[in-house]
């Protein structure tokens, strides 16, 4: 078995775009020409590429819903999409159907800081709520690394984690209310302001649906009061093993750090090449550990943290001083995905997760599949929750590289259900990975899953084609 | 039905019960992956009892744990306890269910690692489900480690609104408060505060002057908190229930629930009122409930029949999802219904009390 071929968007044919969009959305706002098509073509994950017939964008809810109620009494498929940044293939554009783009609904609808809540719409970007937040001492807690451009409603598509999940969770534990329409046209008022809810936690199975049930056109958000100090270390190690020995000691000890991060060597070149971010030179691993709160807390924390990696056998240990080194560390690892770019013209990321415990095997063994395969590969993980991201460096213009590429991903995913663990951690199964669903599902579960798509899309217009293996619509 | 601590989720006698205080046991427990996987029926004090021992727990505070209350009955009745304000609720810390459906299908929602994306999210769907979806017959959990230590602080409120503004200052404050919980009975706010016991003595001291609270011996605070949790506080209530509200709302409410002589506990940092009282004030507690939009859990009710198998009180909720869930996780209709908790509409109940 393998990743999903990058070619099966691309073979059905393309069909014409039936008549009466152009009463609900206007011209402008309703784009078929081939610049357009062209633009949507493809997401984060630019091996999958597909068409659409056309890209509306709605700038109210009600005309979402117009638009989703139109796709259903028309049978065309739809996707809606916010900023394109899915590394899963989550939003690339359905054969023979249109994308919805939600960028314009971009307005942050109200902000109670009594009740620490905030009810967005989901082109909204997700740094933006936090900014919004700042001033009343609040902020969203799910920070994905491409926090400065992805939007609030891919994240609650894909249930976007981050770099503090150890601690806070991922999207769907900061979701607690959503208002959208389903895919037949049912508007929808899932959980709301509270924090708890009376019934199934319906709030929670839209989280992380990838756009199979319909559109959320609201949604409300759990805001945390800011920490009030950090204390940011950077450790070098000469072994990534020793780094990942480090993570076990931190974990038990009983500390719970906000983030526990960790680069290998190549990923911490790549990330000199794009930001100089001044990590330990000649390190074969940095570790990134994070701890927040009172200052009072950390006093304690930062001493007993200091003690345990001195036990670690680090070369370097670097504490930052102020926000800008704080900042300047976390820009390293923020940027290391797009930083790859730099030393490799392709690449594709994974996002398995194994136990904590497996962590150091895990690592040997993609370092054995990388050297069998002549694929290079960098990695950088959230060592803290054993979300590995191994960045598999390829050249698609070399012939067969893609398809060694592609094998050394599937070997990973392999690898991580066999550790007991997921194929995705927080970018979702989208389309890159849903061969490897049955993996990790029976088949009566597989099934269940199936008639709940169904019970919620009776029609398989949202978004098909997404999550489960074999399933087409056209 | 495990330990039957909340009763007025069960359905009544129509339907043939299957007991699942058997289903018990710890299948893995791994400390340092901050998980555990448990039978559902698996009592809620023997875990508490074996994550302490790791200086672990699970940080939401399950409710009625020395009365016997189960993994699964936690997470169909949905309930989480103080903790739930900073750290989340069941919700944000169940993480794989192993249920069997209505059609008698054995299914794997989730997973055992703390971070999984894939697949849609039925452990979570699970928690508030009150049973209706399936049976949960295991269950795994993310853990945290156990707060080094924690102080609570009280202090005397003049009044519901004073009340409320305190709130709303120290779940926004630099304190990083465990839990926010008010007394409007008593006026009293309690501050519980956590973390390494050096860093306390100095937050606890500003918070104690911010708030002119009195910080609480250990005792005392271990007392008020067992008290909650173990519904001591609600004895002589023939029936206790929890409402989601936001703080206005609960200013909105207070004044006529008090009137009414209803009891209440609002925790959660104002985000969740619990409330008991004689029998004849539940249903005019529904239809408080009703007009002012809210929908409550009714967890326990003696003596109150004219709510018979119903334990959603107040707004009806929607419809919609349930109607097309239920039929996917039970087809051939075996368990109640999510629909037929619900009471029949608020114009049947106000059509009861005129008559």
């Amino acid at each position: 078995m393998s990743i999903a071929s990058p070619k099966t968007s691309a073979d059905r044919p393309a069909r014409v775009l039936p008549a009466g969009l152009d009463q609900i959305i206007p011209a402008d706002r309703c784009q078929q020409d081939a610049a357009s098509q062209a633009a949507f073509e493809s997401d984060g994950l630019t091996a999958f590429r597909s068409k659409p017939l056309a890209v509306v964008y709605p700038v109210t809810s009600e005309e979402v819903v117009a638009i989703v109620r139109w796709c259903a009494s028309n049978g065309v498929p739809f996707v809606a999409r916010g900023s394109g940044t899915s590394l899963s293939g989550g939003s690339v554009p359905v054969p023979g159907g249109i994308v919805i783009a939600l960028n314009r609904l971009n307005q942050i609808l109200r902000l109670d800081a009594d009740d620490r809540y905030a009810v967005v719409q989901p082109g909204v970007i997700n740094q933006h709520v936090t900014d919004a937040a700042r001033p009343y001492g609040l902020h969203y807690a799910p920070d994905p690394s491409s926090q400065s451009i992805c939007t609030i409603g891919g994240n609650v598509a894909f249930n976007s984690g981050g770099a503090h999940c150890l601690k806070y969770g991922m999207t769907s534990n900061h979701v607690i209310g959503i208002r959208g329409v389903l895919s037949d046209g049912q508007e929808i008022q899932l959980g709301g302001p509270t924090l708890e809810t009376v019934g199934p936690d319906w709030t929670g199975l839209f989280c992380g649906s990838e756009g199979l049930f319909g559109i959320a056109t609201e949604i409300t958000l759990r805001l945390l009061p800011s920490a009030e100090a950090f204390h940011t270390v950077l450790v070098g190690y000469r072994s990534l093993e020793a780094a990942g020995d480090a993570v076990s000691a931190i974990i038990d000890s009983g500390l719970l750090p906000g983030a526990i991060e960790i680069m290998d060597a190549l990923a911490i070149e790549a990330a000199e090449a794009a930001v100089a971010c001044n990590y330990p030179p000649g390190a074969a691993a940095v570790l990134i550990v994070e701890l927040e709160g009172p200052a009072e807390k950390l006093a304690c924390e930062r001493e007993e943290l200091e003690a345990i990696l001195q036990r670690t056998d680090p070369f370097a240990v670097h504490v930052a001083a102020n926000s800008e080194e704080r900042l300047s560390i976390w820009k390293g690892r923020k940027s290391a995905f797009s930083a790859v770019g730099r030393i490799s013209p392709d690449f594709l990321v994974q996002d398995g997760v194994v136990p904590r415990s497996r962590l150091g095997e895990a690592l040997k063994e993609i370092e054995r599949i990388s050297k069998a395969s002549g694929i290079r590969v960098a990695n950088v993980f959230h060592a803290g929750d054993g979300n590995l991201h191994p960045l598999i460096l390829y050249n698609g213009s070399i012939d067969g590289q893609w398809e060694r590429a592609e094998e050394v991903a599937a070997e990973i995913l392999r690898m991580c259900i066999a550790m007991g663990g997921s194929i995705t951690g927080e970018h979702g199964v989208g389309l890159e990975k849903k061969a490897f669903l049955p993996d990790m599902f029976d088949e009566p579960t597989m099934q269940l899953m199936k008639r709940i798509r169904q019970a919620m899309d009776p029609s398989l217009i949202s978004n098909p084609d997404k999550m489960f293996p074999g399933d087409s619509t056209h | 039905m495990g330990g039957r601590t909340k009763p007025a989720l069960s359905a009544g006698d129509s339907f043939q019960t299957i007991d699942t205080s058997g289903l018990t046991g710890v299948v893995e427990y791994e400390p340092s992956e901050f998980t555990f996987t448990a039978r559902a029926g698996t009592p809620i004090e023997e875990i508490e009892r074996m994550l302490g021992e790791k200086n672990q727990s699970l940080p939401f505070d399950p409710v009625l744990a020395k009365q016997g209350a189960t993994l699964g009955g936690t997470v169909a009745a949905g309930v989480s306890g103080p903790g739930r304000f900073r750290y989340g609720g069941v919700r944000d810390f169940v993480l794989g269910v192993q249920l069997v459906t209505g059609d008698g299908q054995v299914v794997h929602g989730g997973g055992k690692v703390v971070k999984n994306a894939a697949g849609f999210d039925i452990p979570k769907l699970m928690v508030g489900s009150l049973g209706r979806l399936g049976i949960m017959t295991q269950l795994t959990f993310k853990v945290f480690p156990r707060p080094r230590s924690s102080t609570t602080l009280a202090a005397r409120c003049e009044s519901h609104v004073q009340a409320i503004g305190q709130i709303r200052r120290a779940a926004r404050g630099r304190w990083e408060a465990g839990a926010i919980d008010y007394l409007p009975d008593d006026n009293t706010l309690y501050i519980r505060l956590v973390g390494p016991a050096a860093a306390l003595d100095g937050l606890a001291k500003e918070a104690s002057e911010t708030f002119h609270a009195q910080r609480l011996s250990e005792a005392s605070a271990d007392a008020f908190w067992q008290s909650f949790l173990s519904w001591e506080c609600w004895e002589g209530s023939p029936w206790v229930a929890r409402v989601p509200l936001t703080s206005q709302q609960f200013l909105d409410l207070i004044p006529e629930l008090q009137q009414l002589g209803v009891r209440s506990h609002l925790s959660c940092a104002g985000g969740l009122l619990w409330l008991g009282g004689d029998a004849e004030t539940l249903v005019s507690c529904h239809e408080l409930f009703a007009r002012q939009g809210l929908t409550g859990l009714l967890l326990r009710h003696i003596g109150t029949d004219s709510f018979g198998d119903v334990c959603v009180i107040g707004k009806p909720w929607s419809h919609e999802p349930a109607r097309r869930l239920q039929k996917v996780f039970d087809p051939d209709e075996r368990f109640p219904s999510l629909t037929g908790c619900v009471v029949a509409g608020v114009e049947h109940i106000e059509g009861n009390v005129r008559e």
